[in-house]
């Protein structure tokens, strides 16, 4: 190993805690070596501890800023970004605080993040030219469908969107939520520079779940049509001019 | 998504003034300056202000902006895309850690290139520093021992980025907060080397500069250790001078400088600023934020007082006696230095 490579890993080790063997590698003086160490542990920690609430804003509210930033600590020391883009940050989040033994009776809070986790997805989600109306062959029974790489479906027996939607700034005072027999199903995904969110029923879920799989249109409708709520016309309307589906690449190039 | 060229609008062709002038290295200077006049500066790109920059279109020289925030797509591409018709625009890389004895990782790399063929910008920057190890990523500038076993990775890892994206890249000074014992060669002279068997640039941050002097070498020695620093750079190898803020906090009871561009450009930093002026005046200026983000029209008007500190600086008669406090109140946006 090089010299450079065992100080890089000596360095990380004092960012996420442990001081070995870095301490003498580093000049004391007026500031010994450890407080000089420490400045980066605490930007480290810090910048973090921003990202996710910046992700994380509703979640954050919801358990109050001291609890929030212990557990976000925790958490980036647990798991600290594998990218730079850190937009790509806190995926792990939802799961790590389904997994807290002590959620003081914010059962719903893992699906909270969850629903702010595929809100940042879809902000940052790469551009796409969308299925347009026009694309659409006389028979599209065969046709399969690409997914706008935004769009992430989400089950919940919470009623998240919800509770979100009142921790936003312009949302009227709401005085209670009934949790009890809210379940959601939701889309989440982008249309431009807007991100959208969609309460689906469950024939429109099971069609989209279908058709992310790859699954011919005629096949998915069949699938999704075992469920009473489903009205095709009515679904393929909403979604085909909100931006769900991508066009596909074979479309793309025979038009250019 | 278009993926056409940007048209040049008419502001764009006003604010780009002939960057030969001054003398830069030959060569490489001409590569990597197209359209950045050295007497106008550049504002560092924010997604905060996107809608009010476009809105108000103020008179700044051209826009740097931090790649990662540009990977993806959704509103920060398509505020980039309009702004790119506007003004020149440079890129500052923050995640290829070219300072790591690993080599640069591909996927990030690929994705600064597809963003850089794209945007086709004035100047690409990264940083003498490590980003992360061992596939994490600590989201700082991490500070390297500066050894010829590190200066041969950094130099290799130079060479991989600038031979993907066809085009020399400025590396920038760090803020540091520390300095390793094993380390033989001086910051500016690894900084020179570097540019030497590389062929990069070299970018001056010079609030960086003062925040690594103060905190090496206090704050009493800081300003002639940063003037001897400026003086042992290979000044035709700098075509960028950055300019932030930074606040102040105590490390065992002793004043540290940490470089979190949070502040007015501190007073030390601007009489810094002006000697770097001096040694390097085809270099480009840019001034940057990213907490406790002003409003634009703030930063506006703090690149524009730094657009009078250059041009005071190149009269040597005329040294600005002027203190930017009080003229960061002031709002007439027109008056230019140049």
């Amino acid at each position: 190993m090089s010299a450079l490579l065992e100080r890089q890993r000596e360095f990380a080790g004092a960012l996420t805690g442990s001081l070995y063997g870095i301490v003498e590698k580093v000049i004391g003086d007026a500031i010994p070596a450890e407080g000089r160490l420490q400045i980066y542990a605490d930007r480290f920690r810090a910048s973090l501890l921003e990202v996710l609430a910046l992700t994380f804003p509703v979640t954050r509210a919801l358990v109050g800023e001291a609890f929030f930033a212990q557990t976000a600590r925790a958490f980036l020391i647990f798991d600290p970004p594998r990218s730079p883009v850190l937009a790509q940050y806190g995926g792990g989040f939802p799961t790590f605080l389904a997994a807290l033994p002590d959620l003081s009776g914010h059962h719903y809070l893992p699906d909270i993040a969850a629903f702010e986790w595929a809100l940042n997805v879809a902000e940052h989600a790469e551009d796409v030219d969308l299925l347009r109306p026009e694309d659409l062959p006389d028979a599209i029974e065969e046709m399969t469908f690409t997914l706008h790489p935004s769009a992430q479906r989400l089950s919940t027996p919470f009623p998240v969107s919800e509770i979100w939607q009142v921790h936003q700034p312009e949302s009227p005072a709401v005085e209670r939520i009934q949790l009890a027999g809210s379940s959601e199903r939701l889309l989440v995904w982008r249309r431009g520079i807007t991100v959208r969110w969609h309460k689906l029923n469950h024939g429109e879920d099971r069609l989209l779940a279908e058709l992310a799989n790859g699954v011919p249109l005629d096949a998915a409708m069949q699938a999704a049509g075992v469920h009473e709520d489903f009205d095709f016309p009515a679904s393929f309307s909403w979604m085909l001019d909100g931006g769900v589906f991508a066009r596909p690449a074979s479309i793309t190039e025979s038009a250019a | 998504m278009t993926d056409q060229k940007p048209i040049a609008a008419p502001t764009r062709e006003t604010l780009a003034r002939d960057a030969t002038t001054g003398s830069p290295a030959p060569g490489i200077a001409a590569a990597i300056l197209p359209g950045l006049a050295p007497e106008r500066v550049g504002i560092g790109l924010r997604p905060p202000h996107h809608q009010d920059l476009l809105d108000t279109r103020p008179p700044i020289g051209w826009l740097e902006i931090h790649a990662e925030t540009y990977m993806g797509g959704g509103a920060a591409r398509h505020y980039l895309e309009q702004a790119r018709a506007l003004w020149p625009i440079a890129v500052q890389a923050t995640g290829l850690g070219l300072g790591s004895d690993e080599l640069p990782d591909t996927d990030h790399l690929n994705r600064l290139a597809r963003l850089v063929d794209w945007l086709e910008p004035a100047l690409v920057s990264e940083h003498l520093a490590w980003v992360g190890v061992d596939g994490r990523y600590y989201n700082d500038l991490l500070p390297l021992p500066y050894t010829s076993e590190s200066l041969e990775s950094c130099c290799r890892n130079v060479d991989i980025v600038q031979g993907r994206l066809k085009r020399p890249i400025l590396m920038a000074n760090p803020a540091s907060y520390l300095r390793f014992r094993e380390s033989q060669i001086a910051e500016a002279e690894f900084l020179s080397r570097l540019s030497q068997q590389s062929g990069c640039g070299i970018l001056c941050d010079v609030n960086n500069l003062y925040v690594s002097s103060v905190n090496h070498v206090g704050r009493e020695a800081a300003p002639a250790v940063a003037e001897a620093y400026l003086d042992s750079l290979p000044g035709p190898a700098v075509h960028q001078i950055r300019l932030a803020g930074h606040s102040e906090c105590t490390a065992d009871g002793k004043l540290m400088l940490i470089d979190d561009h949070g502040a007015l450009v501190a007073e030390p930093v601007w009489r810094l600023y002006a000697s770097a002026v001096q040694r390097f005046p085809h270099a480009a200026t840019s001034l940057e934020w990213d907490s406790n983000l002003p409003p634009l029209a703030h930063l506006v008007a703090e690149a524009q007082h730094a657009e009078r500190q250059r041009a005071a600086a190149l009269r040597p008669s005329e040294l600005p006696g002027d203190s930017p406090g009080d003229e960061l109140t002031a709002t007439d946006g027109d008056e230019r230095a140049a």
